[in-house]
């Protein structure tokens, strides 16, 4: 099976895929699990304003997770990293724009009822 | 410079090209050949140009005099709304990458064909399905929002809105497939010795419009799939009443379509600087500033769509900073002209008919970008938006320099797609009436908008009806103009000489026969300079690359 | 078009012989580069499916921000047990999709098989889990916009607008679980056929990638719907 003499090429991604056994994908799961759990957790302890940003902590956290275990993001540096990282940048960007806008706004023009 | 130049004049039978290899109808509709889908797509923004440039006219027509001239008042907002997403969505979007883009950016990094070449011909189908909806929803109803779809006109008017909407989700979707492919092919299929410092300018200009269309599109996306639900179920998001807010369908649609302004002018940016190294006999001057500054302009260009809601409800502080941010645009871009005009600057130059529209160009994006850097300044806008200033503003630097551009691009090209000789008389002529057209056409508007004339109304008063009639007349130029351009590129289709290389030019796509072979090359050409390389003394060379 | 002279010289290089050279077409260099491609353009793809959920991220902070009270009761008609459950199926179809990729590098056909029918499974009972959870916020009458009429609600601002986004969010959601889950059915079948081996599996990559951003695009919506209150 895959072994070294099956593929020349310099540090490709897919070699590196078989290297590594499954554990690495059981810890994911397992952090994963956790951080589920803490975030339904924290749901009932009162944190007030902060609940909101301890919430987006964990989801970013385990986004990461995802990102870079499940979908190998750890193996493929470069240009997939790159793409996503741009994307992060241009909807994070939306969001400060639009929500400074909201809250600078002449009060009457703001949406209410 | 890799490889000699095939051969084309062999004496007796010709070896088949790309046109006369499979000549059935089938052939053509179910090709996988990046070649031909870039000249399929080439004939259909072609004839979207047509319609599209018919209802203009239609309108100017109607503005003659300042009542009613040949069409009712919603006769008059459905063809503007018509004229603005048949140019927008159907001919300026896709005419350059979809059109030349497709046809040169394999040849121009050796590859055979795209990444993708299934999805490359699904994305002309999707284009057409995409307008025949849009088009057919316009033809059933009528469309009268004009192609910003505001909330909340667009929610609440009873003309067929969702077909129409629907359509330009679609068409959306084509784009983003070609931007995709093109990304994917610039990445992974470059041929040996084709380093990043290599590719040539018109493919960085291709690479970065590729990531507009990608990252931007699926915002519009989702925007208009909200305003369908928004009618279908009032769900109240954009509606005022229920407590949403209007302004929100503004950001996300302009989130889309301020970077979209540079889906349409950067193909149009790579193409002037083929043109010039190529007719200048001139390696880039510049060739980093130039590629970087794409790339410029395609991040910057995500960051400053809310100067186009300084009169909305938008804070003052949220335009301040997209005020200050859209000047970074013309940052950009003034690097880039002065790049080309470095380029030009010393070179041996061939004025022929891609130099005239080039000559254009270079023209209407140094004035309408002028103009835009001043509707950029927020207080000037208070007096300016929504009239007729912003309508000449937008005509000068998007639509008169893409079609500069793009005609430049077909007269450069088609010697290379078609292998045909064009007449250089008659198309110095209609290019030069075609400038003259744009001028006329769009001048008079500038002078109209300063004194106040709002866009888009049926009606106005008298004093402004002089000026309107020479608009009216310069648009019945420009189309003389077009109409000339139509005729001698018919004929040269059918009549012309043969050609291989009319303007000597190295760079990279003529480096195949023309009009090149199914597999583009006969063998796989391994690059050792970069393109447009003119000098041949190595000293020499080191001062053109700056 | 034909790809025979490409496929000769990798099978007489490459001392296995899979089948994995079949799939070599014409235009791209080696197998590498076209799963290089493959891969590439999945991202790309996915970088789009991200901004279109991104609009609505983006309508959702403008309205939070807009009626915070509003947001906070609304979100107290929705079970967080349920999102849980929710989370976790899909969190588990996650692993199940990544080990069935990873059997098919070991060459465990029917190991990725059954993995890949229980991802299938897992996704269509989230289905099932959130049809109930939407049945219950029907009956309650928490519908978007102006069909919205819980009566404990009644002069909450912002209530209505909270379920608007709720429907509009986890409504593309479960329509992008539906395809998936179609997706990963005729992936399951060209693995149970034998398609897939270590030197060419970018469908069956590919295929996890968008079940993962699934999972992504959950784990966002999840704390941001669900545990507001």
């Amino acid at each position: 099976m895959a072994d070294h003499a099956h593929d020349t090429h310099d540090g490709h991604a897919d070699h590196q895929d078989h290297e590594h056994g499954s554990m690495r994908y059981w810890l994911a799961f397992v952090a994963l699990a956790i951080l589920t759990g803490l975030t339904y957790g924290l749901h009932h302890v009162h944190l007030g304003s902060y609940a909101l940003a301890v919430a987006m902590v964990i989801a970013v956290t385990k986004g990461m997770v995802v990102v870079l275990f499940f979908m190998h993001l750890w193996d493929h540096a470069g240009v997939p990293r790159m793409i996503l990282g741009v994307t992060m940048v241009l909807l994070c960007f939306g969001m400060v724009m639009v929500f400074a806008d909201s809250v600078t706004r002449f009060p009457l023009s703001a949406p209410h009822f | 410079m890799s490889q000699s130049v095939p051969s084309n004049e062999v004496e007796g039978k010709k070896p088949l090209n790309y046109l006369t290899d499979g000549t059935t109808a089938m052939s053509w509709l179910n090709t996988r050949d990046h070649k031909r889908v870039g000249v399929m797509f080439l004939a259909a923004v072609t004839f979207f140009f047509l319609i599209g440039g018919v209802f203009a006219l239609l309108i100017r027509i109607e503005l003659l005099t300042p009542g009613p001239t040949i069409m009712s008042p919603n006769a008059y907002n459905k063809l503007f709304t018509l004229h603005g997403i048949v140019m927008i969505f159907l001919f300026m979007i896709p005419a350059i990458p979809s059109g030349l883009g497709n046809f040169l950016l394999p040849l121009m990094i050796g590859a055979k064909d795209v990444a993708f070449p299934r999805l490359n011909l699904a994305s002309f189908y999707v284009y057409l399905i995409g307008a025949v909806m849009a088009i057919g929803g316009m033809v059933a109803g009528g469309l009268d929002t004009g192609w910003t779809f505001y909330a909340p006109y667009s929610t609440t008017t009873t003309t067929t809105v969702i077909p129409v909407l629907l359509g330009a989700f679609v068409i959306g979707f084509s784009s983003i497939m070609t931007g995709l492919n093109f990304i994917v092919t610039i990445h992974t299929m470059r041929s040996p010795g084709m380093t990043w410092g290599r590719v040539p300018l018109f493919v960085w200009s291709m690479y970065a419009t590729s990531v507009i269309q990608i990252l931007a599109t699926p915002v519009l996306g989702v925007t208009l799939l909200l305003i369908a639900l928004e009618r279908a179920f009032q769900m109240g998001i954009f509606d005022a009443a229920q407590g949403g807010d209007p302004v929100l369908l503004q950001h996300l649609f302009w989130f889309y379509s301020h970077p979209a302004v540079y889906i349409m002018v950067l193909p149009s940016m790579g193409v002037a600087s083929e043109v010039i190294c190529g007719l200048s006999k001139k390696n880039a001057f510049g060739y980093k500033a130039i590629a970087y500054s794409s790339l410029g302009i395609a991040f910057v260009g995500f960051f400053v769509w809310g100067h186009h809601m300084f009169t909305s409800t938008q804070s003052t502080f949220a335009g301040g900073i997209f005020g200050v941010l859209s000047m970074l645009v013309g940052i950009f871009t003034a690097i880039k002209v002065f790049s080309w005009i470095g380029t030009i600057y010393g070179g041996s130059i061939q004025f022929s008919t891609p130099y005239f529209y080039i000559v254009g160009f270079l023209y209407f994006v140094i004035f309408g970008g002028m103009t835009g850097i001043a509707l950029a300044t927020m207080s000037l806008d208070l007096h300016w938006h929504d009239t007729y200033f912003v309508v000449a503003h937008f005509h000068f630097v998007m639509v008169s320099a893409t079609v500069m551009a793009f005609l430049a691009g077909v007269h450069y090209w088609f010697p290379k797609i078609f292998g045909k000789a064009i007449h250089e008389g008659w198309g110095m002529l209609a290019a030069g009436l075609i400038i003259l057209g744009f001028n006329a056409t769009f001048i008079p508007q500038f002078l109209l908008g300063n004194a106040g004339m709002p866009r888009r109304y049926y009606s106005y008063p008298a004093e402004f009806q002089m000026l309107n009639v020479a608009s009216t007349a310069g648009a019945s130029l420009l189309a003389f103009g077009l109409i000339i351009v139509a005729a001698y590129l018919g004929y040269a289709l059918v009549h012309g000489e043969a050609v291989d290389n009319p303007w000597g030019s190295r760079g990279f796509e003529w480096m195949t026969a023309s009009p090149p072979i199914k597999a583009n090359f006969e063998v796989t050409p391994v690059y050792t300079t970069e393109p447009h390389h003119y000098v041949d003394e190595p000293d020499q060379e080191k001062r053109h690359v700056g | 078009m034909s790809a025979e002279p490409a496929t000769s010289a990798r099978a007489q290089h490459d001392h296995e012989d899979d089948g994995a050279d079949a799939h070599l077409q014409h235009h791209f260099q080696d197998l590498n580069v076209q799963a290089d491609a493959a891969r590439l353009g999945m991202w790309l793809f996915l970088s789009t499916e991200i901004l279109l959920f991104g609009g609505l991220f983006i309508a959702y902070s403008l309205y939070r921000q807009v009626y915070p009270e509003g947001f906070h009761a609304a979100s107290e008609l929705l079970s967080p047990e349920l999102g849980l459950l929710d989370t976790a199926i899909l969190i588990t179809s996650s692993m199940t999709m990544v080990m069935a990729i990873f059997m098919t590098q070991k060459r465990k056909k029917n190991a990725a098989v059954i993995l890949l029918l229980i991802t299938i499974g897992l996704g269509l009972s989230f289905v099932c889990v959130h049809s109930y959870e939407y049945w219950r916020d029907i009956t309650e009458g928490a519908l978007p916009g102006k069909f919205f009429h819980v009566e404990e609600l009644a002069g909450k601002h912002g209530a209505a607008m909270f379920f608007t986004l709720y429907f509009c969010m986890t409504g593309l959601h479960t329509i992008h679980v539906l395809i998936g889950a179609g997706i990963l059915t005729v992936l399951t079948y060209f693995t149970w056929k034998g398609d897939y081996t270590p030197r060419y599996m970018s469908p069956l990559e590919n295929g996890g990638l968008y079940w993962h951003l699934i999972d992504l695009i959950w784990i966002f919506l999840y704390p941001l719907l669900y545990l507001i209150a």
